[in-house]
Protein backbone atom coordinates (compact mmCIF):
# COMPACT_ATOMS: atom_id res chain seq x y z
CA UNK A 1 0.00 0.00 0.00
CA UNK A 2 2.81 2.38 0.85
CA UNK A 3 4.56 1.97 -2.48
CA UNK A 4 1.45 2.99 -4.41
CA UNK A 5 1.31 6.75 -3.64
CA UNK A 6 5.08 7.08 -4.02
CA UNK A 7 4.98 5.54 -7.46
CA UNK A 8 2.10 7.72 -8.59
CA UNK A 9 3.71 10.84 -7.11
CA UNK A 10 6.87 10.06 -9.01
CA UNK A 11 4.86 9.61 -12.19
CA UNK A 12 3.18 12.99 -11.64
CA UNK A 13 6.55 14.68 -11.00
CA UNK A 14 7.98 13.10 -14.15
CA UNK A 15 5.00 14.24 -16.21
CA UNK A 16 5.22 17.81 -14.95
CA UNK A 17 8.96 17.94 -15.61
CA UNK A 18 8.35 16.68 -19.15
CA UNK A 19 5.65 19.30 -19.60
CA UNK A 20 8.05 22.06 -18.51
CA UNK A 21 10.78 20.78 -20.83
CA UNK A 22 8.47 20.65 -23.84
CA UNK A 23 6.87 24.01 -23.04
CA UNK A 24 10.30 25.63 -22.83
CA UNK A 25 11.39 23.99 -26.08
CA UNK A 26 8.21 25.11 -27.87
CA UNK A 27 8.73 28.63 -26.56
CA UNK A 28 12.22 28.68 -28.07
CA UNK A 29 10.99 27.18 -31.35
CA UNK A 30 8.56 30.12 -31.41
CA UNK A 31 11.51 32.50 -31.76
CA UNK A 32 13.20 30.39 -34.42
CA UNK A 33 15.58 28.25 -32.32
CA UNK A 34 16.54 25.28 -34.54
CA UNK A 35 18.33 23.42 -31.74
CA UNK A 36 15.19 23.53 -29.60
CA UNK A 37 13.20 22.31 -32.59
CA UNK A 38 15.49 19.32 -33.02
CA UNK A 39 15.19 18.56 -29.29
CA UNK A 40 11.41 18.75 -29.57
CA UNK A 41 11.46 16.42 -32.58
CA UNK A 42 13.65 13.85 -30.82
CA UNK A 43 11.36 13.97 -27.82
CA UNK A 44 7.96 13.83 -29.51
CA UNK A 45 8.26 12.36 -33.01
CA UNK A 46 7.57 8.75 -31.94
CA UNK A 47 4.33 9.80 -30.29
CA UNK A 48 3.22 12.08 -33.12
CA UNK A 49 4.16 9.39 -35.64
CA UNK A 50 1.81 7.09 -33.70
CA UNK A 51 -0.93 9.69 -34.27
CA UNK A 52 -0.20 9.79 -38.04
CA UNK A 53 -0.05 5.99 -38.24
CA UNK A 54 -3.44 5.78 -36.56
CA UNK A 55 -4.89 8.17 -39.14
CA UNK A 56 -3.27 6.77 -42.30
CA UNK A 57 -2.59 3.17 -41.42
CA UNK A 58 0.61 3.02 -43.50
CA UNK A 59 4.13 4.28 -42.88
CA UNK A 60 4.57 6.07 -46.18
CA UNK A 61 1.61 8.42 -45.87
CA UNK A 62 2.10 8.71 -42.12
CA UNK A 63 5.69 9.92 -42.62
CA UNK A 64 4.60 12.51 -45.18
CA UNK A 65 1.93 13.73 -42.77
CA UNK A 66 4.44 13.82 -39.91
CA UNK A 67 6.85 15.95 -41.93
CA UNK A 68 4.01 18.31 -42.80
CA UNK A 69 2.97 18.44 -39.13
CA UNK A 70 6.45 19.40 -37.90
CA UNK A 71 6.76 22.15 -40.51
CA UNK A 72 3.43 23.49 -39.25
CA UNK A 73 4.74 23.27 -35.68
CA UNK A 74 7.89 25.17 -36.74
CA UNK A 75 5.81 27.92 -38.33
CA UNK A 76 3.15 28.19 -35.63
CA UNK A 77 5.05 27.52 -32.40
CA UNK A 78 4.79 31.20 -31.46
CA UNK A 79 1.03 30.67 -31.10
CA UNK A 80 1.49 28.04 -28.37
CA UNK A 81 0.29 29.38 -25.02
CA UNK A 82 1.63 27.32 -22.11
CA UNK A 83 -1.08 28.67 -19.82
CA UNK A 84 -3.86 27.35 -22.04
CA UNK A 85 -2.73 23.89 -23.10
CA UNK A 86 -0.19 21.24 -22.32
CA UNK A 87 2.55 21.12 -24.96
CA UNK A 88 1.78 17.52 -25.89
CA UNK A 89 -1.95 18.15 -26.43
CA UNK A 90 -1.08 21.18 -28.57
CA UNK A 91 1.38 19.11 -30.62
CA UNK A 92 -1.09 16.24 -31.01
CA UNK A 93 -3.87 18.68 -32.01
CA UNK A 94 -1.69 20.37 -34.67
CA UNK A 95 -0.56 16.98 -35.99
CA UNK A 96 -4.07 15.52 -36.02
CA UNK A 97 -5.51 18.58 -37.75
CA UNK A 98 -2.83 18.68 -40.46
CA UNK A 99 -3.14 14.93 -41.02
CA UNK A 100 -6.94 15.12 -41.29
CA UNK A 101 -6.62 18.00 -43.79
CA UNK A 102 -4.39 15.78 -45.94
CA UNK A 103 -6.74 12.85 -45.55
CA UNK A 104 -9.70 14.95 -46.68
CA UNK A 105 -7.82 16.24 -49.73
CA UNK A 106 -6.81 12.68 -50.60
CA UNK A 107 -10.33 11.30 -50.22
CA UNK A 108 -12.13 14.21 -51.82
CA UNK A 109 -14.99 12.96 -53.98
CA UNK A 110 -14.36 9.40 -52.87
CA UNK A 111 -17.34 7.60 -51.38
CA UNK A 112 -16.18 6.12 -48.13
CA UNK A 113 -18.02 3.01 -47.06
CA UNK A 114 -19.73 3.03 -43.71
CA UNK A 115 -17.67 0.16 -42.35
CA UNK A 116 -14.45 1.72 -43.57
CA UNK A 117 -15.35 5.09 -42.09
CA UNK A 118 -16.08 3.61 -38.71
CA UNK A 119 -13.39 0.97 -38.73
CA UNK A 120 -11.33 1.02 -35.57
CA UNK A 121 -8.31 -1.25 -35.47
CA UNK A 122 -8.33 -3.68 -32.58
CA UNK A 123 -5.79 -2.85 -29.95
CA UNK A 124 -2.79 -5.14 -30.09
CA UNK A 125 -2.38 -7.35 -26.98
CA UNK A 126 0.63 -5.25 -25.89
CA UNK A 127 -1.25 -1.98 -26.18
CA UNK A 128 -4.16 -3.50 -24.30
CA UNK A 129 -1.84 -4.50 -21.51
CA UNK A 130 -0.46 -0.95 -21.34
CA UNK A 131 -3.95 0.49 -21.18
CA UNK A 132 -5.02 -1.73 -18.31
CA UNK A 133 -1.82 -0.88 -16.49
CA UNK A 134 -2.73 2.72 -15.72
CA UNK A 135 -5.61 3.94 -13.54
CA UNK A 136 -6.36 6.73 -15.96
CA UNK A 137 -6.89 4.29 -18.81
CA UNK A 138 -9.13 2.14 -16.62
CA UNK A 139 -11.31 5.16 -15.92
CA UNK A 140 -11.37 5.99 -19.63
CA UNK A 141 -12.35 2.41 -20.52
CA UNK A 142 -15.19 2.31 -18.03
CA UNK A 143 -16.49 5.69 -19.26
CA UNK A 144 -16.38 4.53 -22.88
CA UNK A 145 -18.23 1.40 -21.83
CA UNK A 146 -21.02 3.57 -20.49
CA UNK A 147 -21.49 5.21 -23.89
CA UNK A 148 -23.57 3.51 -26.51
CA UNK A 149 -21.29 1.54 -28.80
CA UNK A 150 -22.39 3.53 -31.81
CA UNK A 151 -21.70 6.87 -30.09
CA UNK A 152 -18.19 5.88 -29.09
CA UNK A 153 -17.53 4.86 -32.70
CA UNK A 154 -18.89 8.17 -34.03
CA UNK A 155 -16.68 10.16 -31.69
CA UNK A 156 -13.61 8.18 -32.71
CA UNK A 157 -14.47 8.36 -36.41
CA UNK A 158 -14.79 12.15 -36.16
CA UNK A 159 -11.44 12.68 -34.47
CA UNK A 160 -9.36 9.98 -36.14
CA UNK A 161 -11.00 9.67 -39.55
CA UNK A 162 -12.10 13.26 -40.02
CA UNK A 163 -15.76 12.33 -40.36
CA UNK A 164 -18.15 15.26 -40.31
CA UNK A 165 -21.74 15.34 -39.09
CA UNK A 166 -22.80 15.10 -42.73
CA UNK A 167 -20.69 11.94 -43.27
CA UNK A 168 -22.15 10.33 -40.18
CA UNK A 169 -25.71 11.35 -41.08
CA UNK A 170 -25.34 9.75 -44.53
CA UNK A 171 -23.70 6.64 -43.08
CA UNK A 172 -26.50 6.25 -40.54
CA UNK A 173 -29.32 7.39 -42.85
CA UNK A 174 -30.30 9.75 -40.05
CA UNK A 175 -31.08 13.49 -40.26
CA UNK A 176 -28.03 15.62 -39.47
CA UNK A 177 -29.60 17.47 -36.48
CA UNK A 178 -30.39 14.13 -34.87
CA UNK A 179 -26.77 12.96 -35.25
CA UNK A 180 -25.51 16.30 -33.94
CA UNK A 181 -27.60 16.28 -30.77
CA UNK A 182 -26.78 12.61 -30.19
CA UNK A 183 -23.03 13.25 -30.36
CA UNK A 184 -23.26 16.36 -28.22
CA UNK A 185 -25.09 14.36 -25.54
CA UNK A 186 -22.47 11.62 -25.74
CA UNK A 187 -19.63 14.16 -25.39
CA UNK A 188 -21.24 15.69 -22.28
CA UNK A 189 -21.80 12.24 -20.76
CA UNK A 190 -18.22 11.15 -21.44
CA UNK A 191 -16.82 14.35 -19.98
CA UNK A 192 -18.83 14.13 -16.75
CA UNK A 193 -17.91 10.48 -16.35
CA UNK A 194 -14.20 11.26 -16.75
CA UNK A 195 -14.12 14.38 -14.57
CA UNK A 196 -16.43 12.88 -11.95
CA UNK A 197 -14.24 9.82 -11.59
CA UNK A 198 -11.05 11.87 -11.62
CA UNK B 1 -16.02 30.06 -13.98
CA UNK B 2 -17.86 26.78 -14.60
CA UNK B 3 -18.62 25.83 -18.16
CA UNK B 4 -22.15 24.89 -19.12
CA UNK B 5 -22.83 21.51 -20.71
CA UNK B 6 -23.46 23.34 -23.98
CA UNK B 7 -19.96 24.85 -23.82
CA UNK B 8 -18.42 21.46 -22.99
CA UNK B 9 -20.09 19.93 -26.03
CA UNK B 10 -19.03 22.81 -28.29
CA UNK B 11 -15.40 22.59 -27.11
CA UNK B 12 -15.56 18.85 -27.88
CA UNK B 13 -17.08 19.42 -31.33
CA UNK B 14 -14.31 21.92 -32.10
CA UNK B 15 -11.56 19.48 -31.02
CA UNK B 16 -13.19 16.68 -33.01
CA UNK B 17 -13.48 18.85 -36.10
CA UNK B 18 -17.25 18.54 -36.28
CA UNK B 19 -18.15 22.22 -36.57
CA UNK B 20 -18.72 23.98 -39.89
CA UNK B 21 -16.51 26.91 -40.92
CA UNK B 22 -18.57 29.67 -39.32
CA UNK B 23 -19.03 27.73 -36.07
CA UNK B 24 -15.31 26.89 -36.03
CA UNK B 25 -14.37 30.56 -36.36
CA UNK B 26 -16.75 31.48 -33.54
CA UNK B 27 -15.44 28.74 -31.23
CA UNK B 28 -11.81 29.63 -32.05
CA UNK B 29 -12.47 33.21 -31.03
CA UNK B 30 -13.66 31.95 -27.64
CA UNK B 31 -10.39 30.07 -27.15
CA UNK B 32 -8.58 33.39 -27.39
CA UNK B 33 -10.48 35.11 -24.60
CA UNK B 34 -12.06 32.39 -22.45
CA UNK B 35 -9.41 30.40 -20.52
CA UNK B 36 -11.93 27.83 -19.19
CA UNK B 37 -13.18 27.13 -22.70
CA UNK B 38 -9.59 26.96 -24.00
CA UNK B 39 -8.63 24.45 -21.28
CA UNK B 40 -11.71 22.33 -22.02
CA UNK B 41 -10.86 22.33 -25.73
CA UNK B 42 -7.27 21.21 -25.03
CA UNK B 43 -8.51 18.45 -22.71
CA UNK B 44 -10.68 17.01 -25.47
CA UNK B 45 -7.55 16.26 -27.50
CA UNK B 46 -6.06 14.50 -24.47
CA UNK B 47 -9.27 12.50 -24.02
CA UNK B 48 -9.33 11.41 -27.66
CA UNK B 49 -5.70 10.29 -27.38
CA UNK B 50 -6.46 8.44 -24.14
CA UNK B 51 -9.38 6.64 -25.82
CA UNK B 52 -7.08 5.26 -28.46
CA UNK B 53 -4.57 2.41 -28.31
CA UNK B 54 -1.79 4.45 -29.94
CA UNK B 55 1.62 2.92 -30.38
CA UNK B 56 4.72 5.08 -30.25
CA UNK B 57 7.03 4.32 -33.11
CA UNK B 58 10.13 6.11 -34.38
CA UNK B 59 9.74 7.44 -37.93
CA UNK B 60 12.57 6.74 -40.40
CA UNK B 61 15.60 9.09 -40.17
CA UNK B 62 14.74 10.50 -43.62
CA UNK B 63 11.81 12.40 -42.07
CA UNK B 64 14.01 14.60 -39.88
CA UNK B 65 16.51 15.08 -42.71
CA UNK B 66 13.72 16.46 -44.91
CA UNK B 67 12.29 18.67 -42.16
CA UNK B 68 15.74 20.04 -41.40
CA UNK B 69 16.46 20.94 -45.02
CA UNK B 70 13.00 22.48 -45.42
CA UNK B 71 13.47 24.84 -42.47
CA UNK B 72 17.01 25.68 -43.57
CA UNK B 73 15.92 26.90 -47.01
CA UNK B 74 12.57 28.52 -46.24
CA UNK B 75 12.19 31.20 -43.59
CA UNK B 76 9.57 30.85 -40.89
CA UNK B 77 6.21 32.11 -41.99
CA UNK B 78 4.52 33.28 -38.84
CA UNK B 79 3.64 36.88 -38.03
CA UNK B 80 5.92 37.40 -35.07
CA UNK B 81 8.96 36.80 -37.25
CA UNK B 82 7.62 39.23 -39.80
CA UNK B 83 7.25 41.93 -37.21
CA UNK B 84 10.83 41.39 -36.08
CA UNK B 85 11.94 41.90 -39.66
CA UNK B 86 9.96 45.12 -39.91
CA UNK B 87 11.47 46.29 -36.63
CA UNK B 88 14.96 45.48 -37.89
CA UNK B 89 14.18 47.40 -41.04
CA UNK B 90 13.09 50.41 -39.03
CA UNK B 91 16.29 50.31 -37.04
CA UNK B 92 18.33 50.20 -40.21
CA UNK B 93 16.29 53.07 -41.63
CA UNK B 94 16.63 55.21 -38.50
CA UNK B 95 20.30 54.38 -38.54
CA UNK B 96 20.65 55.67 -42.09
CA UNK B 97 18.70 58.82 -41.21
CA UNK B 98 20.93 59.45 -38.22
CA UNK B 99 24.01 59.09 -40.38
CA UNK B 100 22.69 61.51 -42.97
CA UNK B 101 21.60 64.03 -40.33
CA UNK B 102 24.89 63.77 -38.53
CA UNK B 103 26.76 64.35 -41.74
CA UNK B 104 24.58 67.33 -42.67
CA UNK B 105 25.08 68.88 -39.23
CA UNK B 106 28.74 68.30 -39.56
CA UNK B 107 29.01 69.92 -42.95
CA UNK B 108 26.90 72.97 -42.15
CA UNK B 109 29.73 75.15 -40.78
CA UNK B 110 31.82 74.49 -43.88
CA UNK B 111 30.04 77.15 -45.83
CA UNK B 112 31.93 77.22 -49.10
CA UNK B 113 31.70 73.72 -50.54
CA UNK B 114 35.06 73.15 -52.14
CA UNK B 115 36.70 70.10 -53.71
CA UNK B 116 39.21 70.21 -50.87
CA UNK B 117 36.46 69.51 -48.37
CA UNK B 118 37.65 66.94 -45.83
CA UNK B 119 36.62 63.38 -46.48
CA UNK B 120 34.22 62.47 -43.67
CA UNK B 121 34.44 58.89 -42.48
CA UNK B 122 31.41 57.12 -41.08
CA UNK B 123 30.63 53.87 -39.31
CA UNK B 124 27.50 52.04 -38.26
CA UNK B 125 28.44 50.25 -35.06
CA UNK B 126 25.85 47.54 -34.49
CA UNK B 127 25.26 44.12 -33.03
CA UNK B 128 24.47 41.04 -35.06
CA UNK B 129 21.04 40.77 -33.44
CA UNK B 130 20.34 44.36 -34.42
CA UNK B 131 19.90 45.58 -30.84
CA UNK B 132 22.84 47.76 -29.99
CA UNK B 133 23.60 50.45 -32.48
CA UNK B 134 25.65 53.60 -32.61
CA UNK B 135 26.34 55.89 -35.53
CA UNK B 136 29.78 57.47 -35.76
CA UNK B 137 31.38 60.00 -38.07
CA UNK B 138 34.91 61.23 -38.02
CA UNK B 139 36.71 64.20 -39.47
CA UNK B 140 40.34 63.17 -40.11
CA UNK B 141 41.31 66.84 -40.58
CA UNK B 142 40.31 67.90 -37.08
CA UNK B 143 40.35 64.57 -35.25
CA UNK B 144 36.73 65.12 -34.14
CA UNK B 145 34.66 61.97 -33.68
CA UNK B 146 30.93 62.32 -33.31
CA UNK B 147 29.13 59.45 -31.58
CA UNK B 148 25.35 59.18 -31.95
CA UNK B 149 23.87 56.42 -29.80
CA UNK B 150 20.63 55.01 -31.22
CA UNK B 151 20.16 51.99 -29.01
CA UNK B 152 22.88 51.09 -26.55
CA UNK B 153 22.31 49.23 -23.31
CA UNK B 154 25.16 47.91 -21.21
CA UNK B 155 23.10 47.40 -18.05
CA UNK B 156 25.08 48.25 -14.93
CA UNK B 157 28.31 48.59 -16.92
CA UNK B 158 29.52 51.43 -19.15
CA UNK B 159 30.19 51.35 -22.89
CA UNK B 160 33.80 51.75 -23.96
CA UNK B 161 34.73 52.46 -27.57
CA UNK B 162 37.68 50.80 -29.24
CA UNK B 163 39.39 51.16 -32.57
CA UNK B 164 40.85 48.02 -34.14
CA UNK B 165 42.99 48.69 -37.23
CA UNK B 166 44.53 46.05 -39.50
CA UNK B 167 47.01 44.89 -36.84
CA UNK B 168 44.05 43.54 -34.85
CA UNK B 169 45.04 45.36 -31.68
CA UNK B 170 42.14 47.06 -29.86
CA UNK B 171 42.99 50.58 -28.71
CA UNK B 172 40.68 52.41 -26.37
CA UNK B 173 39.02 55.62 -27.53
CA UNK B 174 37.44 56.13 -24.13
CA UNK B 175 33.97 55.82 -22.67
CA UNK B 176 30.93 56.91 -24.61
CA UNK B 177 27.62 58.33 -23.45
CA UNK B 178 24.80 55.92 -24.32
CA UNK B 179 22.11 58.56 -23.74
CA UNK B 180 22.98 61.41 -26.11
CA UNK B 181 25.21 62.37 -29.06
CA UNK B 182 28.66 63.63 -28.12
CA UNK B 183 31.82 64.91 -29.77
CA UNK B 184 35.13 63.27 -28.91
CA UNK B 185 38.51 64.72 -29.73
CA UNK B 186 40.83 61.93 -30.86
CA UNK B 187 44.43 62.38 -29.65
CA UNK B 188 47.03 63.02 -32.36
CA UNK B 189 48.80 59.70 -31.75
CA UNK B 190 45.60 57.74 -32.24
CA UNK B 191 44.43 59.50 -35.41
CA UNK B 192 46.32 57.31 -37.94
CA UNK B 193 44.34 54.28 -36.72
CA UNK B 194 41.02 55.82 -37.72
CA UNK B 195 40.86 55.19 -41.44
CA UNK B 196 38.69 53.35 -43.95
CA UNK B 197 38.54 49.61 -43.12
CA UNK B 198 39.48 49.95 -39.44
CA UNK B 199 36.92 48.59 -37.00
CA UNK B 200 35.06 50.31 -34.18
CA UNK B 201 34.00 48.06 -31.31
CA UNK B 202 32.07 48.62 -28.09
CA UNK B 203 32.47 46.56 -24.93
CA UNK B 204 30.72 46.88 -21.56
CA UNK B 205 33.27 47.83 -18.91
CA UNK B 206 33.38 48.93 -15.28
CA UNK B 207 33.04 52.61 -14.45
CA UNK B 208 36.13 54.50 -15.58
CA UNK B 209 36.93 52.02 -18.33
CA UNK B 210 38.72 48.74 -18.84
CA UNK B 211 41.55 48.39 -16.33
CA UNK B 212 44.99 48.52 -17.99
CA UNK B 213 43.50 49.39 -21.36
CA UNK B 214 42.49 45.77 -22.02
CA UNK B 215 38.84 45.06 -22.73
CA UNK B 216 37.18 42.81 -20.18
CA UNK B 217 33.69 42.62 -21.64
CA UNK B 218 32.50 40.98 -24.86
CA UNK B 219 32.15 43.01 -28.03
CA UNK B 220 28.45 43.95 -28.08
CA UNK B 221 28.62 46.07 -31.21
CA UNK B 222 31.07 46.65 -34.03
CA UNK B 223 31.30 48.35 -37.38
CA UNK B 224 33.91 49.13 -40.02
CA UNK B 225 34.84 52.69 -40.96
CA UNK B 226 33.86 53.69 -44.44
CA UNK B 227 33.73 56.76 -46.64
CA UNK B 228 30.32 58.24 -47.33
Amino acid sequence: MNAQPDASQMAIARASRERELLSDALGRVGIGDRKAFEFLYRRTSAKLFGVCLRIFGNRHEAEEALQDAYLTIWNRAAAFDRDKASPISWLVAVTRNRAIDRLRVRDKGKVVELDEALAIPDPSPDAEKQLVASDESRVMDSCIDRLEDRDAKFIRAAFWNGRTYADLAVAESTPLPTIKSRIRRALIKLRHCLEGAG
Amino acid sequence: MRLSDEDIATAGELALGLLDKAETAQARARIADDPAFAAEHAKWTDRMVAMEPLTEEPPSPAVWAQIESAIATSPRQDNSRGSIRIWQGLTAASFAIALVLATMLWQQPEVPVTPQQPQILVAAIGAENGRESVAANYNPQTGALQIIPISLDTGKLYPELWIIPEDGVARSLGMIDPSKPALHSIPEAMRPHLHKGALFAITPEPEGGAPGGKATGPVIAKGAIDTI
